[in-house]
């Protein structure tokens, strides 16, 4: 059963450029339980995708939404403001990629969680303050009690990335979104925050989208995956297959792009880049977005813009010559 | 010419910057022109006392309590009004900057000491100030420039520091440190160059706190009392103004509309030197 | 930061109250600042071109020369002048800031009686100017780039131009004048004989024009520098989050933003605050207001040098007592100073 179902969503920028389409019909959802993954570089539209489900885009009059995103019976792209905020923190939560920057400094961590608590569930003061300690306990930071009177300058980045997953948990979402979760962290947090998202998904239950610019985390914690490339979804597939059979040639120039764990001992394989550079938005080409970089790419990848094929079941590439192969 | 181009393009974006420069040209045009288009004293009775303006086309914006001409007046106060508001903001700006420069790259004990100074200025009240000196000094333009510039340069100078600060740590500055190149040369070369947009507008942002502080101090007669400036006049209009708004009213407006130009002014320079900043 | 050196943070943040580290480093700030106004204040006097009995004691010109000797004696003029200084510096010291000769009483009881009309309408028109601009100010960015935020925008860039006299004369045209409802000037309805609340409400009802003319201008200030800050804050991470939560546009503004906003509004306040006192001259002259302002202005024409340094001085502590007291809420507001 879905959780969460995006349909045909579009989000357009009006820039001096010109109106830019930063995430462009895309659809895919989020089934109970389930981690997904979006992998794509900078510029690709994964963060922008995410802030639309969440309506957190800035609202200049720029901006331009279109699609519907289904939680449940309801198509949050319409909602009301009042209601929206209901969603937010509530059934839907979501972690940032900068923890230096996304706790409010002037606040302690305690009033942080518990304002969110407060703002759904209607429970005391001395309720909330004990869901707060608890909460931190869960996240996994030492000595809650006293943390939780804190102010989050006190706290390193990978603690204050776990008080915001502990801020997102606090209402027990049934999807978490998490946007680029250890970017700004150290390798050796990474790994800690990452296992911690993971264990408190299944314990919780919750679903969980898991927004990256890095197909190696995927492996251990998405159970599918797609990949998105200027604004558009171009791979989509159980994570295992991506990994093993990338069907589209950019999800290829990827994976090519990681060191492989197995192939360490060889030292005549050599990574390689994908060549060239996203092309700016404003001013995509007529035919694939990718045919610039593409080695693949023929007269006819210039021309005409793939449409979403299916490769083999229950999996998809946007491409004229996707294949599944074996890397 | 093109760079100059480009800048104009940025400005006139802003509406009301365009509108501010209109204002300001326009002040400055009666400013120029105020000797050539009416000679003589504009002090001088012209006329009857207390002719409303609008209502005989001798004296466009009628008389005061004396019987002289408004519109003449006003002509000839724009020249003090600009004149303080020049004056004053480019001394402002000569001490600030020197001060803000010498603390921001030299740091240490020479820039602790300069800015504990800054700081005490910015403690002492400034008209309290002005009314001190202009008292000690006696009334003349001179002193009443000097008031103002005393006690406004410390934002220049807090400013100024921030931006050395900012730069005295880059890059292109530390290889000229490497070159050798002597501390002044580096001060007034390279650095000076990338810190000038925002001093410009804080210079501007000065003359207009300068216009206002010189029609206050003329306003309570402490200004030069042997020329004409819109402060003055609306003080002097002060006695009757129950009767006859106009007399202290018209200056008082023409002081509203000057400052107002030179804010509207400041805004849209902020906007053409800083690009990134105009997103909003 | 690891868990032992935040323990020392906390140890030692209890052995020295961060209230109390705040208050010692802005002293360390403000004696050089006081002593330097002193020196000023000395020396400045003594610039004056003349006789400096002809300075100090204006009635004095023309006096004979007998009498103008015995002042001399009296004040310490015939001594070194460093002698001078440490005369000066003592006097100071216990309070005593000389003679007022046109007031015919000492100093400091000259300027005591005048104090507390221009604390009360600074007071008054200080608060009104800042719950009014910040209330302005947040208004401006919860409605950012409609109607409203333009309105608010351009209202406080007029009222920003305007010289606080000609405020107070439209006003006092308006309502004085015309509409008969507000005194021209003045403190209190003299020989009313109204005593208790009544004379509260007559002193109230003489306040209300100054205290606008003087709090228009600085609400324009306070809303320009309100909204110019939210704005920077609008877009920023820890703003998302709070919205992430899904709390109300009212408290992300109000909780999460203002507090941000407030601490340059500080800062600004107590820079400002000498300022403000030099509109408190200007508009106590316009309003007849017996305060410090007119005082100054009155001592500055008849040259009462004895009143006008010792204003400057006393104006200079006040800055300095309330520049402590923004101080203190800043680092209330931000706990982070407090570390260091």
């Amino acid at each position: 059963m879905a959780v969460l179902k995006v349909e045909d969503l579009s989000v357009q920028f009006r820039t001096a450029q010109g109106v830019v389409r930063a995430v462009d019909r895309v659809s895919f959802e989020i089934r109970a339980g389930e981690t997904l993954a979006v992998v794509g570089e900078s510029g690709s539209g994964k963060s922008v995708t995410a802030l639309a489900i969440m309506r957190l885009l800035p609202r200049h009059g720029s901006t331009r939404v279109s699609g519907r995103v289904m939680l449940g019976e309801r198509d949050l792209v319409g909602l009301a403001d009042a209601e929206m905020q209901r969603v937010r923190g509530n059934q839907i939560s979501m972690v940032f990629q900068e923890p230096m920057t996304s706790l409010n400094p002037l606040m302690r961590i305690g009033e942080q969680i518990e304002e969110g608590i407060r703002r759904h569930q209607n429970v005391s003061a001395a309720v909330s303050r004990r869901r707060a300690v608890e909460l931190l306990d869960q996240v996994r930071i030492a000595d809650p009690h006293r943390r939780v009177d804190e102010f989050p300058h006190t706290l390193s980045g990978g603690m204050r990335q776990r008080v915001m997953i502990a801020m997102a948990l606090a209402c027990e979402p049934k999807l978490l979104i998490a946007d680029e979760p250890t970017t700004a962290l150290d390798v050796t947090v990474q790994a800690q925050i990452l296992e911690l998202l993971a264990t408190l998904r299944k314990t919780m239950n919750m679903s969980m989208l898991l927004i990256t610019h890095d197909l190696s985390i995927v492996a251990d914690t998405a159970e599918r995956t797609l990949v998105m490339y200027a604004g558009r979804i171009v791979e989509a597939a159980a994570t295992g297959e991506i990994l093993a059979r990338p069907a589209h040639p950019y999800t290829r120039g990827l994976l090519g792009s990681l060191p492989k764990p197995r192939a360490a001992g060889r030292s005549r394989d050599r990574l390689t880049e994908i060549p060239g550079a996203v092309p700016p938005l404003h001013a995509l080409p007529a035919g694939c977005s990718f045919a610039e970089r593409c080695q693949r790419a023929d007269a006819v990848c210039r021309t005409d813009r793939p449409e979403a094929r299916t490769v083999t079941h229950d999996r998809l590439a946007v491409c004229h010559f996707a294949v599944a192969e074996a890397i | 010419m093109e760079p100059l181009l480009q800048f104009w393009r940025r400005y006139r974006q802003n509406r009301g910057a365009v509108f501010g420069l209109a204002i300001v040209l326009t002040a400055s045009a009666m400013a120029l022109l105020a000797p050539w288009l009416f000679p003589g004293d504009p002090r001088r009775i012209a006329g009857a006392p207390y002719i409303a303006p609008f209502v005989t086309w001798q004296f466009p914006l009628g008389t005061d309590q004396l019987g002289r001409d408004i519109f003449v007046q006003l002509f000839y106060g724009a020249r003090v009004s600009l004149l303080v508001g020049i004056a004053a903001s480019l001394v402002t700006a000569l001490i600030g900057c020197t001060i803000g420069a010498l603390a921001g790259f030299y740091g240490g004990r020479l820039g602790a000491l300069l800015m504990r100074g800054t700081e005490m200025f910015q403690t002492i009240p400034d008209i309290m100030l002005a009314l001190v000196l202009v008292t000690i000094l006696q009334a003349s333009l001179l002193s009443v420039i000097i008031s103002i510039a005393i006690v406004s340069w410390t934002t220049v100078a807090r400013v100024t520091r921030a931006e050395f600060l900012k730069f005295r740590s880059q890059d292109f500055v530390l290889a000229c440190v490497v070159m050798g190149m002597p501390s002044w040369r580096i001060i007034v070369s390279q650095i000076f160059p990338n810190v000038l947009p925002p001093i410009v507008v804080m210079t501007s942002i000065i003359a207009a706190g300068a216009i206002l502080a010189e029609s206050s101090l003329s306003f309570l007669g402490l200004g030069d009392p042997n020329s004409v400036s819109w402060g003055m006049m609306t003080g002097a209009g002060r006695s009757v103004f129950r009767n006859a708004w106009y007399v202290s009213g018209i200056p008082g407006l023409a002081i509203l509309m000057a400052v107002l130009g030179i804010n509207l002014v400041s805004d849209g320079l902020n906007d053409a030197l800083n690009p990134r900043r105009r997103e909003r | 930061m690891d868990a032992s050196s935040s323990q020392a943070v906390r140890v030692r943040r209890k052995t020295t109250p961060w209230a109390f580290q705040v208050a010692v480093n802005r002293l360390k700030q403000a004696i050089p600042t006081i002593a330097c106004v002193l020196v000023v204040n000395f020396f400045l006097v003594r610039l004056i071109p003349g006789d400096p009995v002809d300075a100090f004691v204006a009635k004095a010109q023309g006096a004979d020369q007998a009498f103008k000797d015995h002042i001399r004696h009296e004040m310490g003029l015939d001594e070194p002048i460093w002698v001078q200084f440490g005369i000066y510096l003592s006097k100071v010291a216990h309070l005593d800031f000389g003679w007022s000769f046109q007031n015919s009483a000492p100093v400091l009881d000259v300027i005591l009686l005048r104090l507390w009309p221009t604390v009360l309408l600074l007071v008054f028109s200080i608060g009104v100017s800042l719950l009014g601009g910040v209330f302005l100010g947040v208004t401006a960015a919860r409605y950012s780039q409609t109607w409203k935020d333009r309105t608010i925008a351009f209202m406080s860039m007029v009222l920003y131009a305007m010289p606080a006299f000609w405020i107070g004369l439209s006003l006092i045209v308006v309502f004085s004048v015309k509409l008969r409802l507000l005194p021209v000037g003045g403190f209190d309805t003299v020989g009313s004989g109204k005593t208790g609340i009544a004379y509260a409400l007559d002193v109230g009802r003489h306040m209300t024009l100054p205290a606008l003319t003087l709090g228009l201008f600085y609400l324009a200030v306070y809303t320009r520098l309100v909204r110019a800050s939210m704005f920077e804050l609008l877009d920023s991470d820890f703003v998302r989050t709070a919205r992430a939560k899904g709390l109300s546009e009212r408290t992300v503004l109000w909780r999460h933003m203002l507090p941000h906003a407030l601490l340059p509004l500080l800062t600004l306040v107590g820079v400002q605050l000498g300022s403000l006192l030099s509109g408190v001259i200007v508009i106590e002259t316009v309003f007849s207001w017996p305060g410090l302002g007119r005082l100054t202005f009155q001592a500055a024409l008849q040259r009462d040098y004895n009143v006008l340094l010792a204003i400057l001085l006393m104006s200079t502590v006040l800055v300095v007592c309330a520049n402590l007291i923004v101080d203190l809420l800043s680092a209330w507001i931000d706990r982070r100073m407090d570390v260091n």
